[in-house]
């Protein structure tokens, strides 16, 4: 008569628990015995693949790379020197103030559509960007022929100078090295913003 | 000649999920959804998640073939990065009024009360438009006499593709089609009660 017992209760709920694979190592991991000399080393080794993994997933997640500028940023005036620097060679003239420059203002014109995004690759060389960089993009500026853009290519953000070739508009590298993109019809193609100055540490 | 008043309410579309899209351009045209705190529930969800028929504040589990087989992209809330992108959106508003109140992290209320009204519905598709190209998000625009009915004109803008985002209510012959069309629980202040007792009588 008696029919098998459900539980209402207890025991095992679909979806409890830790996920599988969402350890810091990006696979399930498991519990083991280890002899003491050789924990130090064990560790070690553990921490450097914690750090492969989140490094992994850094490099392909697009969000990382594009930074958000300081809400109200606190406002750093360094006085500007007039004469300009001939590599080197410092100019008598230099020794009087003309004015303070803050870098905000001068790098960004527009705070609500300005994003910072930290280049990659070696594609744009030719136009002073190297790779870890940091773009400052304003998205409010017009993109016309020959700005440097950031642009989302079948998905994926990247940088290029637009160029025109005719009626076809042409995404081109700055790097003999690498080809220019004829955008085609077939590929899905948004510019994302207008990149206005870099930043790069010498 | 006293001026009728003119209130626009300008509303993000799907905000969370709209920020997190900006900066993954490939996942525009995908169903994509944000968790609340702790990954639990679904807060925001894209067009297509919508479509999909998952309801506001699901808890995960309860969908989680649906996330399977549609590959629904799942975040994590980043309430850094929307109250940042919400403060942007402000900001690019209130070059358009001499008048903004935010209403929420995603919707304002811009007093437009006279704009040459005869470009009202241009003037709305300006401040959409600015502020898809300044933020990268896309925001729908309703514009009325009262905010009740602005909050209306905006239901009605993000419902039917046909207005573009803009819908202006401000003529009362179009009003009184669109209330003839809306149900009353849709209006800003009916509620679940109201809703009940209005049936019934």
């Amino acid at each position: 008569m008696q029919d098998k017992l459900i539980p209402k209760r207890g025991g095992a709920r679909p979806g409890a628990g830790r996920k599988k694979g969402s350890s810091v190592y990006g696979e399930s991991t498991r519990a083991i015995r280890v002899p003491e000399s050789m924990v130090a080393d064990v560790k070690e080794m553990l921490a450097e693949r914690k750090h492969q993994f989140e490094q992994s997933v850094a490099s392909s997640s697009l969000f990382s790379s594009v930074s958000i500028p300081a809400e109200s940023p606190t406002i750093v005036d360094i006085p500007l020197f007039t004469g300009k620097v001939a590599a080197g060679f410092p100019s008598p003239a230099d020794d009087y103030i003309e004015k303070t420059l803050d870098l905000n203002d001068l790098l960004i014109q527009k705070p609500a559509a300005t994003f910072f995004v930290r280049a990659e690759g070696e594609s744009m060389l030719g136009a002073g960007i190297h790779p870890n960089d940091i773009l400052v993009v304003d998205r409010s500026i017009e993109p016309v022929v020959g700005k440097i853009v950031i642009c989302a290519l079948n998905g994926e953000l990247t940088v290029k100078r637009l160029k025109a070739i005719g009626n076809e508009i042409v995404l081109g590298a700055e790097n003999p090295c690498y080809k220019d993109i004829l955008v085609q019809e077939a590929i899905d193609f948004v510019i994302w913003g207008v990149v206005t100055n870099v930043i790069h540490s010498v | 000649m006293s001026q009728q008043p003119l209130i626009a309410l300008v509303d993000c579309n799907n905000f969370y999920v709209s920020c997190e899209r900006v900066f993954r351009p490939d996942l525009v045209d995908k169903p994509v959804a944000v968790l609340s705190n702790n990954d639990g529930c679904i807060v925001a969800r894209s067009q297509e998640v919508k479509d999909l028929g998952v309801k506001m504040a699901t808890p995960v589990h309860q969908v989680q073939h649906l996330i399977n087989r549609y590959r629904i992209q799942l975040f994590s809330s980043n309430y850094t990065l929307y109250a940042d992108m919400s403060h942007r959106v402000m900001q690019c508003l209130e070059t358009f009024t001499p008048q903004l109140e935010v209403y929420s992290i995603d919707e304002s209320f811009l007093d437009l009360t006279g704009v040459n009204s005869d470009d009202i519905t241009a003037y709305g598709q300006q401040i959409r438009q600015a502020i898809y190209r300044n933020t990268g998000i896309p925001v729908c625009v309703g514009i009325a006499p009262t905010k009740t009915l602005a909050k209306l004109a905006n239901y009605a803008a993000k419902k039917w593709k046909g207005t573009q985002g803009v819908l202006d209510l401000s003529d009362f012959v179009r009003r009184e089609k669109l209330l003839r069309l809306v149900p009353a629980s849709e209006v800003w202040g009916i509620g679940r009660q109201t809703t009940k007792r209005l049936k019934l009588t």
